[in-house]
């Protein structure tokens, strides 16, 4: 109805499953990964993609060791923390993971505005 | 300026200064009892700790000052109402209840009126019954004879239903509801029940649907969660239980909006239901 074809949930979940049946309906989503199935950036096989304007590294690549998993990734390495999100192949296809923190937080702002439009 | 020993004479009460509690707290102590007698000691020292956010007294200590200058209350808890009377320091309170009912469902329906929301439903509405009328040779059914005015305020008796705790038409006979105050009017559910009938015969939901989902829907979908407790005396082994009766998670609401923050999407589901799975039918 609406023709929207990206999805975001503004949530740490890690369903692989979720992934797998919004990429075969066609959709691309964009989440965040739980803490608990990462260590640290060796992780994956990622390089640097850009920079956010606080300076943070944006990185971007797949699994290291995990073949089976479809998902995309784009890590986002703060001082003290990493911020991974991950996204469908559709998502990729239709957003420049570079841009993926910048939507993923203008989720939040959003909400924010209708709250108290006056920011 | 208060001195560390100076006593202060408040009339015939002479204030001194104590080992936890200073002259000059105690002179505010007093004032708080003198504006208000009958304010309950807990009230009282929560107020007093915002104005002396160092002060370390209890009730035992603030009853004794009461006793001994004179404003002792009688034991027991405040009755609920006398709470909220005797609460002077929050004068700027108001407690009003409006004898409208449903004042919310009033101002709502002003502002959608504001927004010209139900014109252009109606004016989309018309458009379908012509159409209707103009292809179909046989058939009359009051619908296609029906005032613009009387279609709002069906159409309003039917928006507005949720509003007013009521899920199924028949509700709308047997339940207490404000309709009546929103649009000076009172419908039976027969005759909504049979107005919705028609509106689905003539398939008006896809013609009106421009006018009830935003012009832009935008380009990202943004979907969140979010759970509601769940009350009941019943046994259930689901969930969290954090009181006694409150179950957590109960429903679960899935809201879903574009990047402006315009809702596309609400939907309550219960707390047994695969949210995920159902989520994907949802956006299908």
């Amino acid at each position: 109805m609406t023709g929207i074809k990206l999805f975001v949930i503004d949530r740490e979940i890690n369903s692989l499953e979720v992934a797998c049946e919004f990429e075969r309906n066609g959709w691309g989503l964009i989440s965040m990964l739980d803490k608990n199935e990462y260590k640290n950036l060796s992780d994956w096989d990622a390089k640097i993609i850009g920079e956010l304007e606080d300076g943070s590294k944006i990185y971007s690549g797949p699994w290291k060791d995990r073949t089976d998993d479809v998902r995309h990734f784009v890590i986002v390495e703060k001082e003290d923390r990493l911020l991974p999100y991950w996204g469908t192949p559709t998502a990729k296809e239709l957003l420049d993971p570079v841009q993926w923190p910048k939507v993923y937080s203008r989720h939040f702002l959003s909400m924010a505005l209708q709250v108290y439009p006056q920011w | 300026m208060v001195g560390n020993s100076e006593p202060i004479d408040n009339s015939s009460i002479i204030f001194m200064n104590g080992r936890k509690v200073s002259a000059d707290q105690k002179v505010k102590i007093w004032g708080f009892l003198q504006e208000d007698p009958e304010c309950p000691t807990r009230c009282l020292i929560e107020h007093l700790k915002i104005i002396e956010v160092t002060i370390e007294i209890n009730v035992r200590q603030v009853n004794r000052y009461r006793e001994e200058w004179g404003f002792s209350i009688k034991p027991g808890r405040p009755r609920k109402g006398a709470l909220v009377e005797n609460d002077g320091h929050n004068q700027e309170t108001i407690l009003y209840k409006s004898h409208i009912a449903s004042i919310g469902v009033k101002i709502f329906d002003e502002w959608l009126e504001q927004q010209k929301m139900f014109s252009n439903v109606i004016k989309l509405m018309r458009e379908e019954i012509e159409n209707y009328k103009g292809n179909q040779t046989s058939g009359n059914f009051p619908l296609l004879q029906h005032r613009e005015q009387t279609l709002i305020w069906r159409f309003k008796a039917l928006l507005y239903a949720p509003l007013f705790g009521i899920g199924k038409l028949t509700e709308f006979d047997i339940k207490e509801h404000g309709l009546e105050t929103v649009i000076k009017r009172n419908y039976q559910s027969s005759t909504l029940n049979q107005f919705f009938g028609q509106l689905e015969k003539v398939n008006i939901a896809q013609a009106v649907m421009p006018a009830l989902i935003p012009q832009k829907s935008g380009y990202i979908c943004y979907i969140d969660g979010h759970m509601i407790a769940f009350w009941t005396s019943a046994s259930m082994h689901k969930g969290k239980i954090t009181m006694l009766g409150r179950i957590m998670p109960g429903s679960n609401a899935v809201i879903s909006h574009n990047e402006a923050g315009e809702a596309l999407f609400v939907e309550y589901f219960p707390p047994d239901i695969q949210t995920p799975q159902d989520n994907i039918k949802v956006l299908q």
